[in-house]
């Protein structure tokens, strides 16, 4: 049985234009899920403790205290959190941050780069991700 | 007459037969006296040979015999220890190196004269107590395999340690300057190429919004773009400072280090909430100005820049600790958690997002650079009052460091 219920956005990016970014680009795509937001790995292990289920994480790499690959590991480990579905959108172009990502079961990584001047189509894979896609988890 | 077997000849053939035996008998120990003789010198050739291969090399060459006392010492060794070869023949080893570095070394000694090679390096020797040796214990067996005594020798390595020691210095400077190559080429992948994104995008928006297609907010945009551009500016510019940290030395003069940082202070022009106190007086002594001017000004400016406010106090003082000064830079801020206390320092690392608190990430990561190449070390403590951060480092007094080649020639040429 799909889930009917709505999946929630924790987005964790430290840089205010790519948020405003992203944000457009939901806004554009029509996509009203509920968005949060987390400037860096630390606030985003304060945010999905109160995080509804469903969720779905996109995160950059490049943040100030805790970056995106140690947040991958905190999560990976955790009893709570260790399901969690997570896409990489950065500028790191780094072979060892991509290998460390897939590593750390990431369900894909995109380069900011190669999103243009829009986000819009990273939005729209991951928008028709959840809806095709089983989240894992009681709905 | 009697034969050799003290049987008298009872035949004349019997007596010559006996007569030749005993010629014989003659001849053969004519022969054996000049094997003898020959023998005897051929052994003082050898020995002869043995004394001047002990006295050619520059080894110090021992013969010691169970009870440890010398039997043969080369001129190598006593020249070093100042002994002569009458004196020092028969003495106990530990007459010569006295007891206590015997006690040290006595556990090697026996453990040759139980059969075994032992080799072990350690700190001095007859004639040179700060040098480096290695010692080599040799057991020598005599027929039925019992040890008569050990041969002994050192040789000071004091040389190789030292070209070893500089060899890893150079090595760790290798690896260091390697790990900060590696980081520039991620950090330029990413740090750099970051507000260039931004900005892209950010054109891009109000280019759209000019136009009348889309009612992103121009103005918004207008001011995101300059804080950007800013930004890179600022990033490219503290890059260049890194790079160039603990290479432009600039000139080694005196410095009234308490003037310095009242300098500094009205140079930042810091908010009037925020007070900043010097305690006791600085010292006055004869430094790099430049680079130790860098390192305060990037510690004053960061405990004024994160500090929450909205009333703040920071505190600079400095104590004397033997061939170094250690200056502290006291705030009261929000602190910093002890597990960042690798990471501040380290290139482009930043504890707070760069849109709430402007900062390449770079200003401790040339503290770091520039009190390192100095020779001391910079690191954080919660502060003593329990609300703030300290930031120490040491600086060598009275150091003057060879500016390298480079910043020579920068200099002849600037």
């Amino acid at each position: 049985m799909r889930s009917s219920r709505v999946v929630t956005i924790l987005l964790v990016e430290d840089d205010e234009v790519d948020v405003k970014a992203l944000k457009w680009a939901f806004e554009k795509l029509k996509v009203a899920n509920p968005l949060h937001i987390a400037h860096d790995g630390v606030e985003a292990l304060e945010k999905l403790a109160e995080l509804p289920r469903p969720y779905l994480i996109i995160t950059d790499i490049n943040m100030p205290r805790m970056n995106g690959i140690e947040f991958l590991r905190k999560i990976r480990e955790s009893k709570d959190y260790s399901d969690s579905i997570v896409f990489v959108l950065t500028t790191s172009n780094d072979e060892q941050d991509k290998i460390d990502a897939y590593n750390l079961n990431v369900a894909g990584y995109m380069l900011k780069s190669d999103m243009g001047t829009s986000f819009t189509r990273a939005i729209g894979l991951i928008e028709n991700y959840w809806k095709v896609v089983e989240f894992p988890g009681p709905d | 007459m009697t034969d050799l077997n003290g049987t008298r000849p009872t035949t004349l053939e019997e007596a010559l037969r006996a007569l030749e035996a005993a010629e014989a008998k003659l001849r053969a120990n004519e022969d054996h006296a000049a094997g003898f003789k020959r023998l005897s010198a051929s052994v003082q050739q050898t020995e002869e040979r043995f004394r001047m291969l002990a006295a050619g090399v520059p080894n110090h060459l021992l013969f010691l015999d169970p009870d440890l006392r010398i039997v043969f010492a080369n001129d190598v060794f006593l020249d070093a220890a100042g002994w002569s070869a009458k004196t020092a023949i028969g003495l106990h080893i530990s007459e010569i190196m006295g007891v206590e570095r015997f006690m040290e070394r006595q556990p090697y000694y026996e453990r040759a004269l139980a059969g075994e090679t032992v080799s072990y390096d350690s700190m001095g020797a007859a004639g040179n107590e700060n040098g480096y040796f290695n010692f080599s214990y040799r057991p020598s067996f005599d027929d039925s395999g019992k040890v008569r005594g050990i041969f002994s020798m050192a040789t000071d390595i004091s040389e190789r340690r030292k070209i070893q020691s500089e060899l890893e210095a150079k090595q760790a400077e290798l690896l260091r300057s390697n790990k900060d190559l590696e980081q520039f080429a991620y950090v330029a992948s990413h740090d750099l190429k970051a507000p260039l994104r931004a900005i892209e995008l950010l054109v891009q928006w109000i280019t759209e919004g000019l136009n009348g297609y889309d009612t992103n907010n121009v103005q918004e945009n207008l001011g995101l773009l300059s804080k950007r551009t800013t930004r890179l500016n600022r990033l490219l510019d503290d890059l260049l400072a890194y790079s160039r940290a603990g290479r432009k030395v600039g000139s080694h003069r005196m410095a009234d280090t308490h003037a310095l940082v009242l300098d500094i202070v009205q140079m930042l022009n810091p908010p009037p909430t925020i007070s900043i106190s010097v305690e006791g007086q600085l010292p006055k002594y004869k430094t790099h100005t430049a680079p130790l001017e860098q390192v305060l000004r990037n510690l004053i400016s960061n405990a004024i820049k994160h500090h929450p406010g909205p009333q703040g106090r920071i505190v600079v003082s400095c104590q004397e600790q033997g061939d170094r000064y250690v200056y502290s830079i006291e705030d009261d801020g929000e602190g910093i958690p002890q597990q960042y206390a690798e990471r501040v320092f380290e290139m482009f690392q930043t504890l707070k997002p760069r849109d709430q608190v402007e900062g390449s990430g770079m200003g401790l990561a040339i503290v770091n650079r520039i009190v390192q190449w100095q020779g001391g070390r910079v690191w954080f403590e919660p502060a003593p009052s329990g609300k703030g951060t300290v930031f120490k480092f040491q600086w060598k007094k009275n150091q003057p460091l060879a500016a390298n080649v480079e910043t020579k020639v920068c200099e002849a040429a600037g």
